[in-house]
């Protein structure tokens, strides 16, 4: 049976296209997408804007600002955009759309609570956060992305961390009050 | 007859590459055919990106790799940065019996794995050359250590292998350019360790990677490693040995390589009046236009198990089961290492010892047991690779914690840990085994390669072991909340190491090859990857594969010359 309201790859396609500015999409997106789009689950729901400042709330209280920018100061909620389109599976889109659905309904009042309370609620998620469950496993993707986002950034790795793209050959140096660790992951 | 070539080389990687790089500098029109996509050196996609400039932050979304990449995504070096160096599984399908896992880990470009490979660069010894005779599991290797030594000479001065002299029976030195550095915790650990196991010493990770580079390396364009760690992305610096750095342009600049890439060889061809091989079957992999070449001598370089396929894809009259199989060993003794074995902890002290640069390679404890140390639990070895390092942010997010102080706290190195893993010898055994899929085919229509392999009781009883020993080693060194690690879900084929099928001997009743790595029954068709190994001892191979391939090329040559060939 065919499910008219599904949209097409086309208008996926287009749609994501725009949600990036335009980039062209590598192979591996077009094939994300075409699993996607077989799974019948995707862009008929992207986030709204509740959601998007549900996901805000989180990442800035997992990675407030400081000295430097916080998370969503630094576009880690633009690239969490980005991440559920292209990188995550079916499976984990449908974990952090449930998580953004459990939010909404049984957290009517997060977004209009107080900074603390908002700041207590994603405490009380992180202190559980190796429970198993939909909800924490949602939490811990987007507590990584949160990461990801943040260091992997220009600002994130070059004036959070230590950033040195060429270091010569390896050496040990002293570890002083004012170092940095490295920004760089191996085999990235 | 007129030859199109001199010599038909199949696979441009770490094997091939070194017989492209002999015959063309003999003087030999040699044709280099690989599967893979063209990929020039220091044309890498992802080379010098920094973070923020990868679109995907070196994720894969894991949909696409089940439909696509099932077996490569096992692969650590599996990434975006990456992900063009590796095949598309489901473009060529492989069959195991259910429950017996086979992880085989294939390249998807011209370089073959010698793009993405970690280096460690390790000589076999003379024992390892004589333990299939001493403990009679597999055949006796036809070759001993003094025959290749000056082969194993011959290529780490060319390839460039740092690493300091151990005078070690069970580890020989090779030609070395100077080590990379130990940091305070590992010379401590070195110096623990070596006290309390008078068999046991901690040495410093050998690796093909320039510190020391020779006028020879530097007129081909390579130079000094600058500890990006960033290799797998491909090294425009050269720094690290690849076919694609080193030897492809040494043959390319004699003028007598001919190198093409989307060329899949099918089958070689076999002239049952000369008994020879005649040439190769070729299917364009873009237009899939089907050629066959023809040469006087053929290497085949494809690794052991793509070599194999095609030979055993190479049916006549004469030989039904595959070209040159009287003997019937073609596509048996099957081996890769055994790990997922050793342990973790973390070390206390030296907060304030930091290190700038990403060292390319780690610590190597070479094998003791059944050498300083027996063991009646099972034959022959292991060696264990680890190091110590001091985390980053990239394991961040699995601690606990939100806001200002868990932020300031991932701005410094976490405490120092370390561990140890083991690689250990699998014994060759006639039933871990390819042969031709009944079925199943690849996108080209050739028959997919059906893999039997398990790990016997002997591997699984070196797992255990390993984990014991490394767990010995860190407590002997005063590290802290040791852990003793076991993967029992660590299957063959994902050490990526694999070996055999195709093997040397002295008797061509019972092996396929001499000890030039030429077949015993067509003289003019030499295989002289990993699918020619008798054994796999517990070293990794690639150095091994080098040496022999040159060897062979030179044994090749000299009977081209004489005009035996
Ligand atoms: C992540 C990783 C880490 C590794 N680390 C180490 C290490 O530290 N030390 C070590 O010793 N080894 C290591 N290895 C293994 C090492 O890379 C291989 O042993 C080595 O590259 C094998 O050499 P080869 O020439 O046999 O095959 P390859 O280098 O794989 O080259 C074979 C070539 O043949 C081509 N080919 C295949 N089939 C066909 C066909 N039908 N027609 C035409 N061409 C074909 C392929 O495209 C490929 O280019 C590692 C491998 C990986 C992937
Ligand atoms: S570590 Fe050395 S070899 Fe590896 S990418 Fe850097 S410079 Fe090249």
């Amino acid at each position: 049976m065919t499910n008219l309201n599904k949209p097409s790859r086309r208008t996926v396609i287009t749609g994501i296209t725009a949600l990036m500015g335009g980039l062209a999409l590598s192979d591996t997106a077009l094939a994300a997408l075409d699993t996607a789009y077989s799974n019948g689950d995707h862009l008929n729901r992207s986030f709204d804007r509740d959601q998007m400042k549900t996901i805000a709330v989180f990442m800035d209280a997992i990675l407030p600002e400081t000295e430097t920018p916080s998370a969503t100061g630094v576009g880690a909620d633009k690239f969490f955009v980005h991440a559920y389109q292209i990188i995550f599976s079916a499976k984990q889109r449908k974990i952090i759309m449930e998580f953004l659905d459990h939010m909404k309904n049984d957290h009517t009042e997060f977004l209009s609570a107080s900074h603390s309370d908002q700041i207590k609620l994603v405490k009380h998620v992180d202190d559980n956060m190796l429970n198993s469950g939909n909800t924490y496993q949602a939490y811990r993707l987007l507590k990584e992305f949160t990461l990801i986002g943040f260091y992997r950034s220009e600002v994130g790795a070059t004036e959070e961390l230590d950033y040195d793209p060429v270091p010569g050959p390896f050496h040990e140096v002293p570890l002083k009050p004012s170092s940095k660790a490295t920004a760089s992951v191996i085999f990235t | 007859m007129k030859y199109e070539f001199d010599v038909i080389v199949v696979g441009s990687g770490m094997s091939g590459g070194w017989a492209a790089k002999e015959f063309c500098e003999k003087g030999f029109k040699t044709l280099v055919l690989d599967r893979g996509h063209a990929q020039e050196h220091g044309d890498y996609k992802f080379e010098s990106r920094d973070p923020w400039d990868l679109p995907n932050a070196g994720k894969i979304n894991d949909d696409v790799k089940q439909q696509h990449y099932a077996t490569v995504s096992k692969c650590y070096a599996f990434q975006e940065q990456t992900q063009d160096f590796f095949i598309k599984d489901s473009d060529y399908p492989y069959e195991t019996p259910e429950c017996k896992t086979f992880d085989w880990i294939r390249p998807a470009s011209v370089g073959g794995k010698s793009l993405m490979w970690a280096r460690q660069s390790y000589r076999f010894s003379p024992m390892d050359f004589e333990a299939n005779k001493k403990d009679g599991f597999g055949t006796d290797w036809p070759v001993r250590y003094d025959d290749l030594a000056p082969w194993y000479d011959y290529v780490e001065k060319f390839a460039g292998i740092s690493g300091s002299k151990e005078n070690l029976p069970q580890l020989p030195d090779s030609i070395f350019q100077k080590p990379h550095v130990m940091t305070a915790p590992e010379k401590n650990l070195k110096t623990r360790v070596e006290e309390t196991y008078k068999g046991r010493k901690v040495i410093m990770g050998r690796v093909a990677q320039l510190t020391e580079p020779t006028e020879e390396q530097m007129e081909l364009g390579r130079g000094q490693c600058q500890s990006r760690n960033e290799c797998h992305r491909g090294c425009s610096w050269g720094g690290y040995f690849s076919s694609l750095a080193a030897t492809l342009p040494a043959a390319e600049r004699t003028g007598n390589m001919t190198l093409k890439a989307d060329a899949v060889v099918h089958s070689i061809i076999h002239d049952e009046a000369t008994g020879k091989a005649l040439g190769v079957r070729v299917i364009d992999a873009k237009t899939g236009e089907k050629t066959t070449i023809t040469a006087r001598v053929i290497f085949m370089c494809a690794s052991t198990l793509s070599t194999t396929q095609i030979l055993l894809n190479s049916q006549t009259e004469k030989y039904p089961t595959g070209i040159g199989n009287s003997s019937g060993v073609l596509g048996h003794y099957l081996m890769d290492h055994v790990n997922g074995g050793g342990a973790r902890g973390r070390i206390e002290g030296y907060d304030n010892v930091y290190f700038k640069g990403r060292r390319p390679t780690g610590l190597y404890i070479p094998r003791f047991r059944n050498i300083t140390e027996p063991t009646d639990k099972f034959l022959r070895g292991y060696g264990f690779q680890g190091g110590a390092g001091r985390g980053g942010w990239q394991y961040a997010h699995h601690r606990k914690g939100i806001g200002v102080d868990y932020k300031n706290s991932i701005q410094k190195p976490s405490s120092w840990g370390i561990s140890f893993y083991g690689f250990g010898e699998m014994l060759p055994r006639y039933e871990n085994a390819v042969r031709l899929s009944k079925t199943s085919v690849d996108k080209h229509g050739i028959p997919a390669l059906h893999i039997d392999c398990a790990y016997s009781d002997n591997e699984l009883k070196m797992r255990e072991d390993m984990a014991d020993t490394a767990t010995e080693i860190l407590k002997a060194a005063g590290v802290k909340d040791v852990e003793r690690q076991v993967n029992h879900d660590a299957k063959p084929g994902i050490v990526i190491h694999e070996v055999g099928t195709a093997r040397m001997g002295r008797d061509p009743a019972t092996s396929y090859l001499n000890g030039y790595n030429q077949s015993h029954e067509v003289d003019n068709l030499f295989i002289t990857d990993g699918a020619a190994f008798a054994s796999i001892a517990c070293q990794n191979p690639s150095l091994t594969f080098m040496a022999f391939t040159a060897r062979a090329a030179d044994y090749a040559s000299e009977h081209l010359k004489a005009g035996v060939l």
